[in-house]
């Protein structure tokens, strides 16, 4: 096992996070800058990731900050590490990683993510379009379970 | 009737504040009718026809490249050129002047604010013909490095391409200084006036350049049109770079005869309903009510400065004195992607990013900015709006 390997498996182990329960938390929030705040303290649950998974070659692009996205497969798996230099944007790669940490292939693929990010309730620019890095996010982690 | 009343996009829009205007203004209704005037009364081709409606849009269509000429103090009508908007002007310009006046060895000289638009089309064709490509270095501010200028100058350029005003920090270039001692050098000079045009009094006779660019949709008038000022000294460097018809004297198996310019840059049809739109457009800025609100604005754009260093964790950028409205900051240690959510989610139109001016960027040791744009329609309570959605942002961040 290379030390990334572990370090992302490390990560993917370490994540505590429930799309249901990410759901009914934001579904609490009446306002929007408390659905933000909501949004900041979920990504404050992610581990840090230390300089050598901040490579370049692990950038996601097609974002406006910085973001890295790191996967593997362990036993049918699959093993997220992922994080941001912009808190809103840290929040969302929690959201998403909620929702694919740790799952099958089948779990992956048969997952509504447009269904659950319109659960969230969340506005046009925070959901996943093509002008946010968060819809590259999502593609990489499909095209990984296909 | 207040100014913004002409514009529909606010009632249509009553939420949202609309600082961006570098990017694109909002549209006047007397532009909007005078484009659907056009195609509701008068659609017919120029130049083409010898029917009444077409020989009228002919007449109309020439006023207009007249009434052009006046808005910039241009000598001759025939020394406007329509284009598609600045970029396509630039982008003729390396091909129509560019192929065949830049030689190995030669230089061009650009400004390091530039937006891509005047780098990239330079850098290009400086790299496909063995030209060097410089850049003139840019002061904390974002003003040029003058004696870095003059350096460079010792070269003899062949080209210097500049900006009238920054895109992505405001600033009021020096360009009468910088055309004056390019043209002791005999450099061909071109100036970059996107965002010069809807501010600021534009005299290309004064300015002594040889090109002058700017597109109609940045000074109140619709896309897809931009005007290219030729001077009459350099027209016989230029080759056309498109082919087809209205530009041609006669054509026989065996040879071409060209007609001169402006028909030689116009083949086919030309962006008609836009060039009404943009006659509107220089009416409505050469009105009382215009000419009025632009002094507003410049105290508009003081109160927007000083309510933003009123902010701690506010850094600003640019000369915030020589300025067409443009405030471009950054929030410290916060992410742009940050703020500019936070903002769009509270209904604030502004832009962020490193607005096509990378290398400019990167001389202000910066990813990107934020930048907020005055507008003629632009008032207190949009500015209120904006600090206080920034402020309400700043502390959801902390």
């Amino acid at each position: 096992m290379t030390d990334l390997t572990a370090q992302i498996s490390n990560f993917s182990q370490t994540l505590e996070l429930c799309s249901k329960e990410i759901l009914v938390q934001l579904a609490q929030q009446s306002s929007w800058d408390s659905r933000y705040r909501t949004i900041m303290l979920l990504g404050k649950k992610l581990p840090n990731l230390n300089q050598e998974m901040k490579s370049d070659s692990a950038l996601v692009q097609g974002c406006e900050s910085n973001v890295w996205l790191h996967f593997q497969w362990h036993n049918n798996h699959l093993q997220l590490a992922a994080s941001s230099d912009a808190k809103i944007v840290k929040g969302l790669i929690a959201i998403v990683l909620a929702a694919y940490n740790n799952k099958t292939r089948e779990e992956i693929l048969s997952f509504d993510i447009e269904g659950y990010f319109q659960q969230l309730q969340l506005s046009k620019n925070l959901s996943p379009s093509r002008t946010n890095g968060l819809f590259s996010i999502v593609k990489t982690i499909q095209a990984a379970a296909r | 009737m207040s100014i913004k009343q002409q514009f529909p996009f606010f009632s249509n829009n009553p939420d949202i504040v609309y600082l961006d205007s570098a990017a694109t203004t909002q549209k006047p209704n007397s532009v909007i009718e005078a484009i659907t005037q056009f195609y509701t009364h008068s659609n017919a081709n120029a130049h083409r026809g010898n029917y009444t409606t077409a020989n009228e849009v002919t007449t109309k269509y020439e006023a207009i490249r007249n009434k052009v000429a006046h808005f910039i103090h241009a000598p001759s009508p025939q020394d406007i050129i329509w284009t598609k908007g600045t970029t396509d002007a630039i982008n003729l310009l390396a091909k129509a002047w560019g192929d065949h006046n830049i030689n190995p060895g030669d230089y061009i000289v650009v400004l390091g604010s530039e937006h891509h638009a005047n780098f990239v089309p330079w850098q290009q064709l400086a790299k496909a013909k063995q030209a060097n490509f410089k850049t003139v270095n840019i002061l904390p501010d974002g003003s040029p490095d003058l004696e870095h200028y003059e350096l460079l100058l010792r070269s003899n350029p062949k080209l210097v391409a500049i900006q009238h005003c920054s895109n992505a920090l405001g600033n009021i270039q020096p360009v009468h200084h910088l055309l004056s001692l390019a043209r002791d050098t005999g450099a061909t000079t071109l100036v970059d006036g996107a965002q010069a045009i809807a501010h600021i009094p534009v005299n290309v006779s004064d300015l002594g350049c040889d090109f002058y660019v700017f597109s109609a949709h940045k000074m109140y008038g619709p896309m897809g049109l931009g005007v290219l000022y030729i001077s009459n000294k350099v027209k016989q460097n230029i080759q056309p770079y498109q082919f087809g018809g209205e530009m041609i004297e006669r054509v026989s198996i065996e040879e071409t005869l060209f007609r001169p310019i402006p028909a030689l840059l116009e083949t086919g049809t030309q962006n008609i309903s836009a060039i009404f739109g943009l006659s509107a457009a220089i009416d409505f800025i050469e009105s009382s009510i215009f000419q009025y609100a632009l002094k507003n604005k410049t105290q508009l754009f003081q109160y927007l400065i000083d309510e933003l260093k009123k902010i701690n964790e506010v850094q600003l950028f640019g000369n915030t004195e020589k300025n067409i409205g443009v405030a471009s900051f950054k929030v410290l240690e916060e992410s742009t992607a940050d703020v500019s959510a936070l903002l769009s989610e509270q209904n604030i139109a502004i832009r962020t990013g490193h607005h096509c001016a990378m290398p400019l960027m990167q001389a202000l040791k910066v990813d990107g900015t934020h930048r907020v744009s005055l507008g003629i329609y632009n008032d207190k309570t949009d500015v209120d709006r904006f600090i206080s959605a920034l402020k309400s942002a700043i502390e959801l961040l902390n």
